[in-house]
């Protein structure tokens, strides 16, 4: 069954799809990316276009490159490489299939373009003059004369903002739809599908600008302490002795402290900030994948290659980046998703406590601590608890996924 | 078993070392001053609710004035630096903004030595301010920069003031010594007002409760002194006077107790001040017992209550300042041990008199002082009651977690592949992916709030005057209030312990001495119950290090919905105040608990199992 030329990845990868349940919910997480990337094509009380008495206005655009919070500046300018990126992505994917690149590596350059795209958009955008103005920083245009048939906008689908106070309509249910005799906005003919919040606030624009939060804390969270466990657990399996020692000491000094009991102490004296939040659970959650790593890498310095590389004349850090790591990365990968599903747990329970991001920030944590002392509105505790529940559901499926995949003695 | 066990407890000596220097390193984060966050904000010297004074001691109490590792001070110079600071503190307040100016203007040496010492001072944007407000260029007759200028000088003369204290005794030698070739009277008013700030309490005027015998030397020596000052004043003492004066004194000696005592000085015994010198003579006399002592010492202090003067201002006259500078240095002479320390002890003190070192003593000693909020309870009395809430509720829902989720392990691993097993397994992984707190949101929602489920009580864990119940009641109530808290806890968690279990069923029965055993013709249920689950529960046992620090630490978050005092809640809310003595307290207490329960686990997992012996644990370790 097996065939002597499979790589490791093919194997996994193949065993992967025998999953259904994993296998599906990886592709039921891009709709999440998705939604996060597009966010403000969603919903945007900003309109794509404005007609002003003869002047023509594109505020949704300006408002892309100046956001209150640095997660919603990275998405979007996520979502403005995006087309150039597709046009580029199929031009180039069909030049590398003629040259015969097989398929997951065209994917991975593919992917790698877009992220390095996003990150020359954001160095760009954010710290170079090339930023267009904020010209309509005070403009409100819902509340302009809407009944004036010289001004008109063109809305998204969603004609809502994330963080646009509304003090006419605290607290409604779903699908409340304001009565026309009270319309004094543009945007009031549309109903709040999932209902407001305190702020008026509609709850599925929360929600969907929330989706950005949660998978940017659960990334970088993720990716911050998969890269300092994967570093320092190597570094103690490899060269053991002092080193070693040292290392292990403090993984077990950080390993006592219970986790969340240490994050909602450093959160709690750093202060509420989205890149607070991410580095506190960046440096509790190392210690966790330096022993796992350790353990892995400690068996496969003994192994007969290592020897073979170090007599060829490779150097410590080669043998160590090149031969020995990559053989021993399966146990991190795994913790990658089960890491991320529990980051987003944790980042919206900070926020139920009130020690998550600042207020009116959109987080799912926000909306339940909102509604904690007031269960009257149960649409404030029932769609962001599914919201979690669904994306820490997927995380998870995609962890047992791979932990399946990657356990040689679960192999069919 | 014991070369073992020794082993790990002196690997735990490192460990609890580091789990020291977290916490302190934890603290340390915490924004500004603990204390002074309580009160008035940073910066502020104005207290609210405490003097300055009441500040200073709890400050002291709690180290905070010391330097964090390492104590250079007792080595270090400290002469130019407290002249500077005198000379500052000696200019009345309202000629400070004009001396600042002066200063800016001036290039000579000593003006420069003058700058360099504010701008070490950390006072917020010195830089700028002085630039804008004292600066050449600043236009002094802009209201703007007169009102920047005048802020500016009180917030130097705070953090002078601030610097002296935090110098404490360090300071007070060089002050006194400058103090003795001090030529005009304005910077003897600087080097008093500093040494004011430097010493908290400079004189001991009554004994400890119960008194100490080497307290009385100092308590002597400062009533003496005052009956020096004041005998002309005061005059002789008729005898007759002195007998009634003695039998008094017997009397309240002979008092039953404190409060008798009270009440007969009080409103019996009526003394006048010019009285006092016959207990001052009783205080000094070699044959007064320490008990009259204390009593002479108290009664002393009731009339005159402050007995020497040790604060200056610009209106005092050259013989009050002359006296002032007599007193401090009674204090100085009484007190010199501590601050000319031998070269040993300050060679000790190098590393034991530091933030650190103080911390770390209090903390192996589990003396965690009181809590900085405004109640100033002991912090263990907080912990223990937080403790007996929260403690059953996690203990209940720890057991049941272990009798819920092992069966079901069990049951899957037995019906592997069925649909019992499937179906049980995707209802343990819809339960782990949800948050407790989620659930618990769910729960109140759907069972306490709703309009038609008002089953369960809203939070808390008795109803309003449960007390009055019968015991029956009581108890009832109490069940009733922690079915939805211990539902949260048991259910939301035992889907990752079942699974364990279902795992480490499987790897059993796929074993051969279960083939075998099934082989000689066992039944069904005695295979599993006596040769697979017994083996099976051997891995399950690691998992046990993680019972003790749950039930101990509680849950913040299903706390914080329930509203429940318990541990969780506790540390949330020290947290939320900053109350860096409880905080600190519990991170050390958790940190102490989980290392015990993995010590405990270990062990127990190789008493368990025969296979494992204590010299193999310690090579794999």
């Amino acid at each position: 069954m097996s065939n002597p030329r499979d790589t490791y990845w093919s194997i996994v990868w193949r065993q992967f799809r025998k999953n259904r349940a994993a296998y599906w919910a990886m592709w039921a997480l891009w709709p999440l990316f998705l939604v996060s990337i597009f966010a403000p094509v969603l919903a945007s009380d900003r309109p794509f276009v404005y007609y002003d008495h003869g002047q023509w206005l594109f505020p949704w655009f300006r408002d892309l490159f100046h956001t209150e919070e640095p997660s919603d500046f990275f998405y979007n300018m996520a979502l403005v490489v995006f087309l150039p990126w597709a046009g580029a992505a199929w031009w180039l994917n069909r030049r590398w299939r003629r040259q015969g690149m097989n398929r997951p590596r065209r994917l991975l350059r593919i992917l790698g373009l877009y992220a390095a795209l996003t990150f020359a958009a954001v160095v760009l955008f954010a710290w170079t003059p090339l930023r267009p103005a904020n010209l309509y920083f005070e403009r409100q245009f819902v509340s302009e004369e809407f009944r004036d048939p010289q001004r008109w906008g063109v809305y998204a689908p969603i004609p809502f903002g994330p963080i646009t106070i509304d003090d006419k309509s605290f607290y409604r249910p779903p699908m409340y739809k304001k009565p026309p005799t009270e319309w004094t906005r543009a945007n009031d003919y549309f109903p709040h599908l999932l209902g407001t919040d305190g702020g008026g606030r509609d709850v599925l624009v929360r929600l969907i600008y929330g989706t950005r939060l949660a998978t940017t804390v659960g990334f970088v969270a993720v990716g911050l302490y998969l890269t300092i466990g994967v570093v320092v657990g190597a570094l103690a399996g490899y060269f053991g002795g002092k080193v070693d020692m040292l290392i292990s000491r403090l993984i077990e000094v950080m390993l006592v402290f219970p986790a969340f009991f240490l994050i909602l102490t450093l959160v709690g004296f750093l202060g509420q900030s989205i890149y607070i939040i991410m580095v506190v659970i960046g440096i509790t959650g190392w210690p966790t994948i330096a022993r796992l790593i350790r353990g892995e890498v400690l068996k496969q310095r003994n192994m007969e290659y290592v020897l073979a590389a170090l007599s060829q004349g490779a150097g410590h850090t080669r043998v160590l980046f090149r031969h020995v790591l990559p053989n021993a990365l399966s146990p991190a990968l795994v913790a990658a998703p089960f890491g991320i599903a529990s980051a987003i747990i944790v980042e919206a329970g900070l926020s139920l406590l009130g020690f998550g991001v600042r207020p009116p920030a959109p987080s799912w944590g926000a909306l339940l601590r909102e509604a904690h002392g007031n269960y009257e509105y149960w649409w404030l505790i029932v769609f962001p608890s599914l919201a979690v529940f669904f994306t820490v559901t997927l995380f998870n499926l995609v962890g047992n996924g791979l932990r399946d995949a990657m356990d040689p003695r679960l192999r069919r | 078993m014991w070369s073992y066990l020794l082993r790990r407890l002196l690997l735990m000596v490192p460990t609890l070392f580091g789990v020291t220097l977290v916490s302190f390193a934890v603290m340390q984060m915490a924004p500004g001053d603990p204390l002074l966050l309580q009160s008035g904000g940073e910066g502020s010297l104005a207290q609210q609710g405490e003097t300055r004074e009441a500040y200073l001691v709890r400050r002291r109490d709690l180290k905070l004035d010391k330097p964090l590792f390492l104590n250079l001070r007792y080595f270090q110079d400290w002469t130019d630096q407290v002249a500077q600071a005198a000379w500052f503190l000696g200019v009345p307040r309202e000629q400070l903004p004009e001396e600042l100016v002066r200063l800016a203007r001036a290039s000579d040496a000593e003006s420069r030595a003058r700058l360099r010492f504010l701008r070490k001072l950390d006072i917020p944007q010195f830089d700028t301010r002085w630039q804008k407000f004292a600066g050449p260029e600043a236009d002094r007759s802009d209201p703007q920069v007169r009102a920047g200028l005048a802020a500016l000088a009180r917030a130097v003369s705070n953090h002078v003031q601030v610097f002296c204290e935090n110098l404490g005794d360090h300071g007070v030698p060089v002050a006194m010594q400058l103090l003795e070739q001090a030529k005009d009277s304005r910077q003897r008013l600087g080097l008093l007002r500093a040494l004011r700030y430097m010493v908290v309490e400079p004189f001991q005027f009554t004994f400890s409760r119960p008194p100490r015998p080497e307290e009385a030397p100092r308590v002597e020596a400062v009533w003496r002194r005052w009956w020096e000052l004041n005998r002309k004043r005061l005059g002789p003492l008729d005898p007759e006077r002195k007998a009634v004066l003695q039998r008094q004194l017997q009397q309240l000696l002979q008092a039953p107790d404190d409060n008798t005592r009270f009440n007969l000085l009080e409103q019996e015994f009526l003394f006048d001040v010019s009285e006092m010198g016959f207990f001052v003579q009783r205080l000094v006399s070699e044959e007064t017992s320490l008990e009259e002592k204390a009593l002479c010492a108290l009664i002393l202090k009731l009339y005159v209550p402050r007995p020497l003067k040790l604060e200056v201002n610009e209106k005092s006259t050259p013989e009050e300042i002359q006296q002032v500078i007599e007193n401090w240095r009674l204090h100085y002479q009484l007190y010199r041990q501590r601050y000319e320390p031998s070269l040993g002890r300050r060679l000790l003190y190098l590393f034991t008199d530091t933030q650190y070192a103080h911390m770390v003593y209090r903390l192996f000693t589990f003396d965690f002082g009181r809590s900085t909020l405004r109640t100033r309870e002991p912090v263990s009395e907080r912990i223990w009651n937080a403790f007996v809430v929260s403690a059953p509720l996690m203990a209940l829902s720890q057991v049941l977690i272990y009798l819920i989720s092992v069966p079901v392990g069990v049951i899957c691993a037995v019906k592997h592949n069925t649909w019992v097993d499937r179906t049980l397994s995707l209802v343990l992984f819809v339960l782990y992916s949800i948050p407790a707190y989620v659930a618990g949101m769910l729960l109140l929602l759907f069972f306490c709030y709703g309009d038609y489920l008002k089953w369960f009580p809203t939070g808390g864990l008795h109803s309003d005057g449960a007390e009055q119940l019968g015991t029956l009641a009581y108890w009832a109530d109490y069940a009733w209030h922690i079915v939805l808290p211990t539902l949260c806890l048991t259910l939301f968690s035992l889907a990752a312990l079942a699974m364990y279990s279902r795992t480490s069923m499987l790897e059993v029965l796929g074993q051969d001495y279960i083939r075998t055993a099934r082989a000689k013709g066992l039944s069904q249920r005695k295979v599993i119950l006596k040769h697979a689950l017994r083996n099976a529960l051997i891995p399950i046992i690691t998992l046990f290090s993680n019972t003790i620090p749950a039930v101990l630490g509680g849950s913040v978050l299903i706390e914080y919905l329930f509203n429940i005092p318990g541990m969780g809640r506790l540390t949330f809310e020290s947290i939320e105040n900053k109350d860096y003595p409880t905080l600190m307290a519990l991170v050390y207490i958790n940190a102490i608990v989980v290392m015990v329960s993995i010590l405990l686990s270990d062990i127990l997992y190789v008493l368990v199992d025969p296979r494992i012996s204590f010299q193999s644990r310690s090579q794999a370790a």
